[in-house]
């Protein structure tokens, strides 16, 4: 068994769709999105399906623009994502430094939002910080098992959340409803805000996608193994949202942080609460072991393409910083702060932003030497960082902690540009991944 | 060596978790009585009680467990609103 925790491609096609669909599923599946998902099903009742739906296809946009990539950088696979080439090299940092401040700061919400659940649906007696520690410490153990073993524990972990899920929806569409899943009717207006909320549903596909050490043809299989997980995971919150809202007031759903945990008690009473404790628990494993996974593939990508140092343990030690950082702002009291959660939103809406700058890089690439980008192809890319931006710009002005999320971007945005300064220095002279086709 | 350092690093962790159970009890209300869940019980409903939500962020987002009838308050800002009740009632502040 290797257990190394260098990253080793996938050794089949199977396992590289396989691999790719449980890592992008894993922070769509973490109970912090439940819980979105419900109070949004609250505000929309019916209409979830269709917005949704919007959704969804923008985020097939995402993807198609890393489909498009690879075919622009079709160079050695070990540059087939160089950051340089892909955010140009003032933002290469940029990836890298929002999904560390993700992982650090989603890690501590989630894990301390699972010892809650374990404490008031499983173990009452069993201190709920305790149980937040402990599961941090076994998944950060997890890490160091190797990347097959965390592959598998992947599978199992959104398996279950997702089976859990299922169940509860099929016992919600097989139970009498006792509300009529429309839109609420306590306010005639819905805020815009809750609009573009969905966005944030479908979060962190981009996780698994290979950064280095495949072909591109066997990371365009990984792209398409994306797609369906986004499918599967969209259609079964689509239903999950229509027996919630079903099944609860929509008043109530979009009112409560705990949308889930109710539904689940309405539709199967205490059997409903122990599914969805499962699921949240599990949730939580696939989030963290995620968000885990992507720090150490992409330190290792970048510590390869020399923009890190090129310390083997490079990966590990950056996994085991960022579990410490958790553990510290747990100990900290930061998870009883409403900080966190003004953090949480402002790294989400920086790894959005993310995407959107993406398709703006995309724009200024030409796809071959004296080709230009097809109009379809810019019109895709321009409607696609349209929304991306307006949705960023009104989560980030509509929060309520307005200054504090735009200090958090600017200071991430600084950090990338520092590093990206520093790299751009280095690499006077040298190698210049940008011109490498 | 490796097994070792994460067997060591899985043990600090537990131990921490374990210190908390012990630890717990030692934080709990020192100048201000407290009250059982069993004499909180019985006096639900009381207009002489007002029962007062203190958790904040994942505190209280994470929890499913809401006394009902409870208010939400600042524990940091007690000094602000405290003046607001009247001195003859009960103030029950809850955290967990």
């Amino acid at each position: 068994m290797n257990r190394s925790s260098k990253y080793k491609p996938p050794d089949s096609a199977r396992q590289a769709f396989l691999f790719a669909g449980v890592y992008a599923l894993g922070l769509m599946v973490s109970p912090d999105n439940l819980a979105l998902l419900g109070r949004f099903a609250g505000h929309f009742g019916v209409y979830t399906a269709l917005l949704m739906a919007g959704v969804a296809l923008l985020y097939f946009s995402y993807i198609r623009s890393y489909e498009d990539l690879y075919t622009h950088f079709s160079g050695p696979a070990d540059n087939a994502l160089d950051m340089r080439a892909i955010m140009g090299t003032w933002l290469a940092y940029y990836p890298l430094i929002v999904r560390t401040m993700a992982a650090i700061f989603i890690t501590t919400g989630l894990t301390v939002s699972s010892g809650f659940v374990f404490n008031e649906v499983f173990v009452y007696w069993f201190p709920n910080f305790s149980f937040a520690y402990i599961l941090l410490a076994l998944l950060a153990g997890l890490f160091f098992l190797g990347p097959a073993t965390r592959a598998k524990a992947q599978s199992i972990f959104v398996g279950t959340a997702m089976a859990g899920l299922a169940l509860l929806v099929v016992a919600g569409l097989f139970k009498d409803a006792s509300q009529a899943a429309s839109p609420m009717s306590a306010s005639p207006t819905i805020a815009l805000p809750w609009f573009f909320v969905p966005l944030l549903l479908f979060m962190g596909f981009d996780i698994g996608i290979p950064e280095t050490g495949v072909s591109p043809g066997r990371a365009k299989a990984s792209l398409k193994a994306i797609k369906s997980a986004i499918a599967l995971f969209g259609v079964l919150m689509v239903l999950w949202a229509i027996v919630s809202a079903q099944h609860v007031a929509g008043e109530k759903l979009a009112a409560t942080s705990i949308a889930h945990m109710i539904a689940a008690r309405e539709i199967l009473g205490q059997s409903g609460r122990i599914i969805m404790g499962i699921v949240v628990i599990t949730g939580t494993c696939a989030a963290v072991n995620a968000l885990f996974e992507s720090i150490a593939r992409m330190t290792e990508a970048m510590r390869r393409q020399r923009m890190l140092p090129g310390l083997r343990y490079v990966p590990r030690a950056a996994v085991l910083g960022v579990a410490t950082a958790a553990t510290a702002m747990m100990a900290g009291g930061l998870a009883g702060d409403e900080a966190l959660e003004v953090y949480i939103r402002a790294v989400l809406l920086l790894w959005l932003g993310g995407y959107g700058l993406l398709q703006v890089r995309l724009l200024s690439i030409p796809p071959a030497a004296g080709a230009v980008i097809p109009n379809i192809t810019k019109a895709r890319l321009l409607t696609t960082a349209a929304i991306t931006f307006g949705g960023v710009t009104i989560l980030a002005l509509t929060n309520g902690h307005t200054m504090f999320i735009l200090k958090i971007m600017a200071t991430t945005l600084g950090l990338a540009l520092f590093f990206g300064t520093f790299g751009k220095w280095r690499d006077k002279g040298g190698h210049h991944a940008e011109n490498q086709h | 060596m490796l097994k070792t350092n994460i067997k060591r690093y899985i043990a600090v962790f537990i131990l921490a978790g374990a210190m908390s159970i012990v630890a717990a009890p030692a934080f709990s209300a020192g100048t201000y009585g407290v009250m059982s869940k069993e004499e909180l019980k019985g006096q639900l409903g009381s207009d002489q009680l007002t029962i007062l939500d203190v958790r904040t962020g994942r505190d209280w987002n994470s929890s499913e467990f809401k006394i009902q009838g409870a208010q939400r308050a600042a524990s940091g800002d007690f000094e602000q609103w405290s003046a607001g009740y009247a001195k003859d009632k009960t103030l029950v502040l809850y955290c967990a």
